[in-house]
């Protein structure tokens, strides 16, 4: 698949990217992705809309590959631009919800909420590459239980463990994690969220 | 502007984790003392419910889809760049001075920008033909039918005490609303030529239905013993684990018994045979054949033979991509011709017989494929309204 991208430095990345390769292109868009469509969602309030405003974004990008000469500019490249485009799709609704109007209102005042948003999609975006680092099972474990807000039975059914085990597995997990997190570097916002989880889901 | 925000949100993860020295504490500090709006902001996001609902939403974003559009955006583009390149050769007319040589470069020239016109018309006709998407039909037990493409998110309908929903994703799912719902209603989900689709059973078994099939279930599997579905073309299913209700897949002249596993099963009325690949768990194929996984059983003319596979090009069409392995020219359009629902016609039967061995995405136009199997010059392929023809 086109999307399938192989594990290369941001230096890489931006070379080829100023090259025209395509592959850097889906690099720069896997890593922002995520972070974009969530962004603009919380601004048009509509997932569909979203998407075809991030879309739009990344072609703009694209047709300017050539002017970027570092990663870090093409991230805010692609934050104002899709800011813009949401401003601009809002303003030329026929149609809008109670929040919309509310939303566009305030953003024609001032830009706070606006910068709050990008901040929010900036954090999910570090934590979401922090719990990309984690090993393999536990990444699995932490998904099931995080995201999908899978309980102990289900996760002991889907991968095939007794309850017991998982129960078992929950409980060192604590542990385990932060020695593995520890040994292998990785920073503490996974583990935080890690913490979190296994509180929230008795 | 953004750097700023991209430096706080590593302040604030920063302090999420208690990994902040000093300095950057009292830089993040004077950020949230700057005003209410910020220290709101600061204390809802050590919410942690409020975190999670975030983390899920930002995770759920599928990607695939998007980036599909912007395949199509920027390839739309690049097809008008070319008549640019024709102009340039009008320089060729000043490089002659002898009238021979002016004649003879001419006639050359006049058969270069023909075939050029010939082959940008190609072009245009090529990218005409779009990849498929999201599509299907959902019918309902009392015979209403739904695109589900058309519809908004959320609550489509309610059936034997089960609520039917689009999610947020755009796939279809189930929901038990009411436990007391009677059994015995069936609901069909139905993709066109150039469709695909993605729902989640009442029991959690997750389907992704190829282009141009057909999965009848039941609303409910209350009551029945067997978790009983019909297919007709093919299907990637994922079953949720339940022993004493077996899932049961009926297509084409074969039955195949699970428990909990990850399959696929090919039985297109055009395809010669019935495929059933396994990639997780143990499947039962009519009764008595049971496969490991990695294997692929091969119905044909009522027996079945078992051999080994790779899984990853049977499984092409659910990653987005066409991967042929040694694949004949007829199998791979008939792969096309489902996806971008076009017709295809062998000019010269010869053809029939010849091999190719490679990949490219679903979602290039329909000239991506083609033109990367004409680049071996076995063949070559003129479009014609809706028509693939075969030279």
């Amino acid at each position: 698949m086109t999307l399938k991208v192989e594990g290369q430095d941001d230096h890489y990345w931006l070379e080829e990217f100023r090259k025209g390769n395509e592959k850097a292109l889906a690099h720069f868009y896997q890593l922002h992705g995520k972070g974009l469509t969530f962004f603009s969602s919380r601004l048009l309030q509509d997932v569909d809309e979203a998407r075809d405003v991030v879309s739009d974004c990344i072609v703009r990008l694209w047709s300017k590959h050539a002017d970027f000469s570092d990663p870090q500019s093409i991230k805010a490249f692609l934050y104002i631009s899709c800011r813009n485009a949401c401003l601009n799709h809002l303003a030329h609704l026929k149609v809008k919800s109670a929040a919309q109007e509310t939303l566009l209102r305030e953003l024609e005042r001032g830009e706070e909420t606006i910068l709050l948003d990008i901040i929010k999609s900036e954090m999910l975006h570090i934590l979401d590459r922090e719990i990309e680092a984690l090993p393999d099972t536990l990444k699995e474990v932490f998904k099931r239980i995080y995201i999908e807000g899978k309980k102990t039975d289900e996760i002991a059914v889907e991968l095939g463990l007794s309850v017991k085990t998982v129960r078992n597995y929950k409980a060192n997990a604590v542990e385990y994690l932060k020695t593995a997190m520890l040994k292998r570097g990785i920073s503490g916002a996974a583990y935080l969220a890690f913490l979190m989880m296994i509180n929230a889901k008795p | 502007m953004p750097e700023t925000e991209f430096h706080i949100a590593e302040l604030m993860t920063g302090y999420l984790r208690g990994s902040l020295d000093a300095v950057a504490q009292a830089e993040l500090e004077a950020w949230v003392n700057a005003s209410d709006r910020n220290k709101a902001f600061f204390e809802a996001c050590q919410d942690e419910g409020l975190l999670r609902e975030d983390f899920i939403h930002y995770h759920t974003t599928d990607l695939g889809l998007t980036w599909a559009m912007v395949m199509r955006k920027i390839h739309a583009k690049s097809v008008t760049t070319v008549p640019v390149r024709v102009r340039k050769m009008a320089f060729v007319h000043y490089v002659s001075t002898a009238a021979v040589l002016l004649v003879t470069l001419s006639i050359g020239l006049y058969f270069f920008i023909a075939s050029r016109q010939l082959e940008r018309s190609q072009e245009l006709a090529f990218s005409r033909v779009k990849p498929g998407g999201n599509k299907a039909y959902l019918v309902l037990s009392d015979g209403k039918k739904i695109a589900l493409n058309d519809v908004t998110t959320g609550r489509l309908a309610m059936e034997a005490g089960v609520e039917i929903r689009k999610n947020s994703e755009g796939k279809l799912i189930y929901v038990v609303k009411d436990k007391s719902g009677v059994a015995d209603q069936f609901n069909t989900v139905e993709t066109p030529r150039g469709g695909q689709y993605e729902l989640i059973l009442l029991d959690g078994t997750k389907v992704w239905l190829n282009a141009s099939s057909k999965l009848v279930y039941p609303v409910s599997f209350s009551g029945t013993g067997a978790r009983r579905v019909e297919l007709t073309g093919e299907a990637y299913f994922e079953v949720a684990k339940d022993k004493t209700h077996p899932f049961k897949v009926i297509s084409a002249g074969q039955e195949v018994e699970v428990l909990g596993t990850h399959f696929d099963i090919n039985s297109y009325a055009d395809e010669p045979v019935v495929r059933t690949t396994l990639l997780e768990g143990s499947v039962r194929v009519n009764g008595n054949t049971v496969l490991k996984p990695g294997e692929q059983s091969v119905l044909s003319d009522g027996k079945l033979n078992v051999r080994s596979v790779n899984t990853d090009h049977v499984m092409d069409w659910k990653n987005g991509e066409f991967v042929f392995d040694n694949e004949s020219l007829p199998s791979i359009l008939r792969k096309v011709s489902r996806w971008y629902n076009v017709e295809v016609e062998f000019v010269n039967p010869d053809l029939r017989a010849i091999t190719f061995t490679g990949s490219v995405s679903r979602f290039e136009t329909v000239s991506g494929v083609l033109k990367a199997l004409q680049r071996t010059s076995k063949v070559h392929f003129v479009i014609e309204g809706n028509v693939i023809k075969v030279k």
